[in-house]
């Protein structure tokens, strides 16, 4: 139930903070049981501070109820200060500690502050004035949606001027990626030493707290009972008045400390779920890009644990069964690149060289090898050099035509091939994970049967959608450089990614984002797709013209025609196939134009619908579509399908399972099963090396008739065509009338307006009178 | 109303609106309009112009390459090398020169290839040929003879200004279910004459004479034009690859007996091959070097270069 009530938290702080006026403190009302904020300050010598303190948090909290409580190991005359001030200021309190209290330095201060605190939330801050106390309302109200807000240096907004020199900078970052590195819970965090934050006092209830040194917060987020982090930008000011208490004992302390939280507990534990701040944008800010992501997947939880597990055990299983198939084409190809590497020959010159001879002995206009950037080729150069090891003798086995490597190859082979693609499969399933926010986006990913067929039968299509969909991913949650290298790794894998290029920097344009944002995208994916592309130019040059020159067929518009040829009276309109054929680029280019003109002038695509629509323009627009080309539309058409439900799951349905149904009747699938023949049936693999024939093509498949086969390819290749159409134009939004609203229930949760909770009379209690009492009181 | 009340000019009006005049949008936003209505128009319309240009230039490429292509004859050179391609003639297939003298040349007319005993003339069957038309540097040259069974594939590689190779692949195919069993290759080598020819395991070495064989008196000492290296190396080459057709014994000026030979025949034997897989038979490596005249330069010595083919 408090999770309901947090929004009046919001409402609150807002409300009473506005307009800011300097109030009297004998007028702020302290008419509740316990303070809504305690402010843990404690200090040490710091009485120039004091004075300032109390008044900018005085400015900053106004009519708020909090108390403002030092807790002080000074042995000059800080305390005189402090209890001037509670004098005039009944929010103050004093802990003043004994000498021999103090060996537990600056952090056992802030426990001890931290016990004593009666807040409902506790705030952490320094008295040298570093920490900006006009912060606090906003820590406050982003505890609406948090157990701990971090004032973090190091966000964009930030800084981190107040460190004295680059050398105090560099410890700052260094322990903080100390501390990464160590705990996992820490690693959202991006200011784990900051020594300002605003708990929850759940969090550190009935938690003991053994910090060394001075990083109370590292000691809670490690420890604390949490689930929700939220950090704000804050700019770390320069001291006021006082000396810095950083040391190089400090700085063993912090080791210590690590050493201590690492070996003894109790450590936290549960999934961690980070809300990066959201500042409400002016009129002529830009656009977040981020509106519309969902919380990361909840992964708490022994049975989410074993959901998890089970899934990811089932998938390899699968796998793992599925190792021993393949498409025939390329895998002798991708055997031949293995040799390639082994010998450090580049495959982009021996596709030149097999293209020569092709066309001079007439079996081909090009040789159809290794027609893809390099970055596979950076991947498998360690397993291909691997597997050098353990076939010395591995030659070439260059196929004219009907004949295949396939049969012939072993099982590490297949291992060492895959495994990048196991790893890329992984990947995506759990970026689908999170950029669905369900756990089931790992298991609808990775146990799908059209990612199955993929990832086993065909190459590293799943290197390339992890390039893609993590630059989409990285976008949305506004890091451009990240997102710009990562879709120049997806490109250099295969050229899908470069396609919604222009999409993302449009989607940055309509979103009215700054200038430097886009020109750090474009740079990183210039950069990042040079430094890859390295010395293959010339052959990535070669694999353009390839591709450019090649004929079109698969599940596209071409199908028609073929469709046509199958009814009494149609026309055969070869020609004209071929002629579309031959335009095929022009084609293809006039529909991706149309498509970023679509993207960009529709306002209410998102990001995830823009690249789609990108990717589906396409598949409806390319000369050739491949079986396994869908995959790249796969990821984000099921984030579409869990964004709009209704008709749209079906949308993904179709869009996978029609291409599914495409190989398995074009192929025929029973051909990906050639080891098993090998393994099982030594002279039927034989036979079909040389025929291209299973032995097994029974009447009941429809390939065994080929113009039913014919027939089924075509209405297949249309059929997709036709629904990559479909879902280009469908609607955005789903229709008001379809959407199914969860109204609220006002019986059950009233909804008290902002103003009027700020309006209502709160409950009176007494009041303490003596700044003796509330010092003394502490002290107990 | 007071004379200091008239009513501002136009300029006035015009200036203080340019003092105050601040833009409606950001940068961004006429980043927006500027990709709505100028850009993507004009990217659409260059990009289609383009398109059409390259699309038709590069069919007109094609066109163009093709017409030379059975022209009859392509050439490289490197320097004083030239490596010249007969695809209309069973000789100079191809033919080396060095300086305009021709040192080389290989000859389908006397060049066969015995698939289960069947023997064939090279010459006779069916021809492709290919070279690299985008990059003229790369030197290279495919030619093609199929037959009943088999496809030879021959690639000839200018290397360097004294270097070629010639590559040979074979392709086994089916004919009526059946495959070949045993392929012999032999192909046969013409000059004008070979000059103390001597034959070491893969390589044979003479001085090449610019003078027909006939030409040379017994008892003279003739001039050498340079010197022929040749080395044969591969998976799939005979017992001895390398033999001499026709050797000519003539007294030399010392009254020794010297050798003499306008040819000599290279082989490669295949037994079982794959069918329809290219399999490597062997390299040829012929390097050239000229008799040092007064102030030319030796010949660098040729390092074996390593076999093209796969």
């Amino acid at each position: 139930m408090k999770h309901k009530a947090r929004p009046q938290l919001r409402a609150q702080v807002r409300s009473r903070l506005q307009p800011p006026a300097r109030v009297q403190p004998q007028s702020r009302p302290r008419t509740q049981p316990r303070p809504l904020l305690s402010l843990v300050v404690p200090t040490r010598h710091e009485r120039d501070n004091i004075a300032a303190l109390s008044a900018r948090v005085a400015r900053a909290l106004g009519p708020l109820h909090y108390e403002l409580l030092f807790v002080d190991d000074s042995d000059d005359d800080t305390p005189v200060a402090i209890r001037r001030e509670m004098a005039s200021d009944p929010c103050v309190r004093l802990y003043h500690r004994r000498p021999e209290e103090r060996a537990d330095g600056l952090a056992g201060a802030v426990v001890a502050g931290l016990r004593r605190a009666s807040g409902s939330y506790i705030a952490v801050l320094d008295a040298d004035l570093q920490h900006p106390p006009e912060l606090l309302p906003d820590l406050l109200a982003a505890a609406d949606d948090a157990d701990i807000v971090v004032a973090s240096r190091y966000l964009p907004g930030g800084g981190s001027d107040g460190l004295d020199g680059p050398m105090r900078r560099l410890v700052s970052r260094g322990s903080a990626f100390a501390a990464h590195s160590l705990f996992a819970r820490t690693r959202r965090c991006t200011d784990p030493m900051s020594g300002f934050f605003l708990v929850r006092r759940s969090v550190i209830e009935g938690i003991p707290l053994r910090p060394v040194g001075f990083k109370i917060l590292l000691e809670i987020l490690v420890r604390g009972r949490w689930s929700r982090l939220t950090e704000l930008p804050f700019h770390f000011e320069a001291r006021e008045a006082g000396e810095s208490k950083a040391t190089i004992e400090q700085g063993l302390a912090y080791l210590r400390h690590l050493r201590t939280l690492r070996l003894r507990g109790p450590h936290g534990h549960g999934a961690v779920r980070y809300r990066a701040p959201r500042p409400a944008p002016g009129p002529d800010d830009p656009q977040p890009l981020d509106d519309d992501l969902p919380d990361d997947p909840e992964i708490a939880g022994k049975r989410r644990r074993h959901l998890l597990w089970t899934v990811g055990l089932l998938a390899l299983a699968l796998r793992l069964v599925l190792l021993p198939i393949g498409h025939w084409w390329d895998l002798t190809v991708d055997y031949n690149v293995f040799v390639d590497l082994i010998h450090n020959r580049s495959p982009y010159d021996t596709m030149t060289y097999l293209s020569h001879v092709a066309r001079a002995a007439g079996w081909d206009f090009n040789y159809e090898y290794y027609a893809y950037p390099p970055v596979p080729l950076y991947i498998y150069w360690p397993l291909a050099k691997l597997y050098g090891l353990l076939h010395p003798n591995a030659t070439y086995f260059i196929p004219v035509s009907g004949t295949y490597a396939m049969p012939s190859l072993g099982l590490d082979f297949f291992f060492l091939f895959k495994l990048p693609i196991w790893i890329a499969d992984f990947l995506l399933a759990a970026l689908l994970a999170r950029m669905s926010g369900t756990v089931r986006g790992f298991r609808d990913y990775l146990l799908n049967p059209y990612v199955l067929l993929v990832s086993a039968a065909w190459t590293f299509d799943a290197v390339m959608v992890l390039g893609l969909v993590l630059g989409v991913y990285y976008l949305q949650r506004g890091k451009p450089v990240q997102s710009g290298l990562a879709l120049a790794f997806g490109t250099m894998a295969k050229f899908f990614p470069a396609l919604v290029v222009p999409t993302l920097l449009l989607f940055l344009i309509k979103r009215k984002r700054p200038l430097r944002e886009m020109v750090a995208f474009g740079a990183a994916y210039a950069v990042g797709c040079a430094v890859l592309l390295g010395p293959f130019l010339q052959g990535l040059l070669y694999v353009v013209g390839f591709h450019g020159g090649r004929v079109g067929g698969g599940m596209n518009w071409e199908m028609l025609w073929r469709l046509g040829t199958f009814f009494p009276g149609g026309l055969d309109l070869d020609p004209t196939s071929l002629a579309i054929g031959a335009f095929g680029t022009p084609t293809l280019l006039i529909a991706l134009l149309l498509a970023y003109w679509y993207v960009f002038t529709n306002r209410e695509m998102g990001l995830n619908r823009m690249v789609l629509v990108t990717l589906l323009a396409f598949l409806a627009g390319s000369k050739l579509v491949n079986e396994q080309y869908a995959l790249i539309v796969f990821p984000f058409a099921y984030l579409e399908a869990r964004r709009l439900r209704g008709a749209w799951r079906w949308l993904f349905r179709l869009l996978w399972i029609v291409p599914f149904a495409f190989a398995i009747v074009r192929v025929p699938i029973d051909r990906f099963l050639w080891l098993f023949y090998h393994v099982l049936m030594g002279t039927r693999a034989d036979w079909i090396a040389v025929s291209g024939k299973t032995g097994l093509e029974w009447p009941i498949f429809p390939w065994f008739n080929p113009v039913e086969q014919q027939v089924l390819i075509a209405i297949l290749g249309v059929g997709f065509f036709a629904l990559c159409m479909v879902a280009i134009v469908w609607p955005v939004r789903v229709p008001r009338p379809l959407r199914r609203y969860r109204l609220p229930m006002p019986s059950v949760l009233p909804r008290v307006p902002a103003v009027a909770a700020a309006a209502a009379p709160a409950a009176h209690i007494p009041e303490v009178a003596d700044a003796t009492e509330r010092e003394v009181a502490l002290q107990h | 109303m007071p004379p200091s009340a008239k009513s501002p000019s136009n300029i006035e009006v015009v200036s203080s609106m340019l003092k105050t005049f601040k833009p409606a949008h950001k940068l961004n936003a006429h980043l927006n309009t500027a990709v709505t209505k100028v850009i993507t128009p004009v990217v659409l319309l260059v990009g289609l112009l383009v398109l059409a240009f390259f699309n038709f230039q590069g069919v007109l490429t094609t066109t163009t390459a093709q017409t030379d292509l059975y022209k009859g004859q392509k050439a490289f050179s490197a320097g004083p090398l030239q490596v010249t391609f007969q695809t209309l003639a069973g000789t100079d297939r191809p033919a080396l020169s060095y300086d305009n003298l021709m040192f080389l040349s290989y000859v389908d007319w006397s060049s066969t290839i015995s698939v289960d005993g069947h023997v064939q003339n090279l010459w006779d069957n069916y021809h492709g040929y290919d070279w690299d038309r985008k990059n003229p540097n790369a030197n290279q040259f495919f030619a093609t003879s199929t037959g009943t069974g088999w496809q030879l594939i021959e690639v000839v590689t200018l290397l360097n200004s004294h270097t070629v190779t010639v590559h040979y692949d074979v392709v086994a195919r089916t004919q009526n279910g059946a495959y070949p069993r045993h392929l012999t290759l032999s192909i046969e080598h013409l000059h004008r004459t070979l000059y103390l020819p001597t034959i070491r395991g893969n390589t044979l070495v003479a001085d090449v004479l610019p003078k027909l064989q006939q030409n040379v008196n017994s008892g003279s000492t003739p001039k050498s034009a340079g010197t022929l290296t040749f080395m044969v190396s591969g998976p799939n080459l005979a017992d001895e690859p390398i033999s001499l057709d026709a050797v000519r014994s003539d007294a030399g000026p010392d009254g020794t007996v010297r050798a003499l030979a306008d040819s000599f025949t290279t082989t490669y034997t295949l037994d079982n091959p794959q069918v329809n897989r290219l399999t490597p038979l062997g390299t040829e490596t012929i390097s050239f070097a000229p008799d040092a005249g007064p102030g030319t330069p030796v010949a660098a010595p040729v390092a074996t270069p390593t076999a093209i083919g796969l």
